[in-house]
């Protein structure tokens, strides 16, 4: 497959395909996994750990995120930087923090992943945000994808 | 990146291959679904409102668009649209599950009572030019029925035009 050509239904269909060869029929379904921060202090660093279902695997394909202030005002460029880290792996996403604006987009232009990230049922990851900013604000990020039920085929 | 075109079209490609494959010929029609959420106050949670689906066939929700209005029927601006004159809302939370059994689509963390399933309107819908594609459309039976709700985070009062762009599948 060429990642640069990247199609998610393409993907997903080869995805089932390879499922089947193991013996399961898959049935897909939207889903969203949150991961907010209200509000992130100033000039802090927090953590929050997304935890998937027991019950599918999960197929992100695109991130986005809301920031507003205390008074429910948009912040569009909250001066903030993100790391992502697998619990399982300990493998981080990134070669350092990134920009926040640089991994997430909004929901009519979210950040599309380049190739789907496949990540498995009862599995983590931790999102670690830092404030660079003196002042608090409240970012609501949203991992975008499909949960992928297994059943076993005939 | 694919442009959207493709990917929707893509999506209906692969729907209707599906059906295909079973013996079936679809004869897919644009179709959308609205649902209108009153003016709810500041800091307030609508009631929970019903949007049934189609009778005369299957119904295939792959997009969605919104627009939140203020109580004086002005349309308040969302991220992308926003300009120099808006404080464009990014705080409205919006509340999406499976009215037959309960399934929500989305999962806040940390684990939250009140807010469970709620994610923000913005992150998970677009606008007409560019609604929120869903990684993968989802078919609806007729009579099926989405549960919706809407919690205004913002600092003025809110009402909220729930789009669901999709297909109506006859056969």
């Amino acid at each position: 497959m060429d990642f640069l050509d990247f199609n998610l239904t393409h993907f997903l269909d080869a995805l089932a395909a390879e499922y089947r060869a193991k013996g399961y029929d898959v049935a897909y379904q939207p889903f969203h996994y949150g991961a907010d921060f209200v509000p992130l202090a100033a000039s802090a660093t927090q953590n929050t750990v997304v935890l998937i279902d027991h019950d599918s695997d999960f197929i992100l394909s695109n991130q986005q995120f809301a920031g507003f202030d205390a008074n429910g005002d948009a912040v569009l460029f909250p001066n903030v930087l993100a790391t992502i880290t697998s619990d399982t792996s300990q493998r981080q996403m990134q070669s350092e923090p990134v920009p926040l604006v640089s991994i997430f987009g909004t929901g009519q232009r979210p950040h599309l992943m380049f190739k789907p990230l496949i990540i498995p049922a009862k599995s983590s990851f931790t999102v670690t945000l830092q404030n660079l900013v003196a002042t608090a604000v409240n970012i609501r990020l949203t991992f975008s994808g499909v949960k992928a039920f297994l059943q076993r085929g005939r | 990146m694919i442009p959207f075109d493709w990917r929707v079209l893509d999506r209906l490609g692969s729907v209707w291959r599906t059906y295909a494959a079973r013996g079936t010929r679809l004869a897919p029609e644009e179709h959308s679904l609205t649902v209108i959420v009153p003016v709810t106050a500041v800091g307030a949670t609508s009631a929970l409102q019903t949007l049934t689906m189609p009778m005369e066939g299957q119904f295939v929700w792959y997009a969605t668009a919104a627009l939140m209005v203020t109580q004086a029927g002005a349309v308040a601006l969302t991220v992308d649209q926003y300009d120099d004159d808006g404080s464009p809302p990014q705080s409205p939370l919006l509340l999406i599950r499976n009215g037959q059994n309960g399934k929500l689509f989305a999962k806040p963390a940390p684990p939250d009572g009140t807010l469970k399933g709620f994610v923000p309107v913005c992150n998970i819908t677009g606008i007409g030019v560019r609604p929120f594609v869903l990684p993968f459309p989802v078919f609806f039976n007729p009579a099926d029925y989405l549960e919706i709700q809407f919690r205004n985070g913002a600092s003025v009062a809110l009402g909220l035009q729930l789009t669901f762009l999709g297909w109506k599948l006859t056969q």
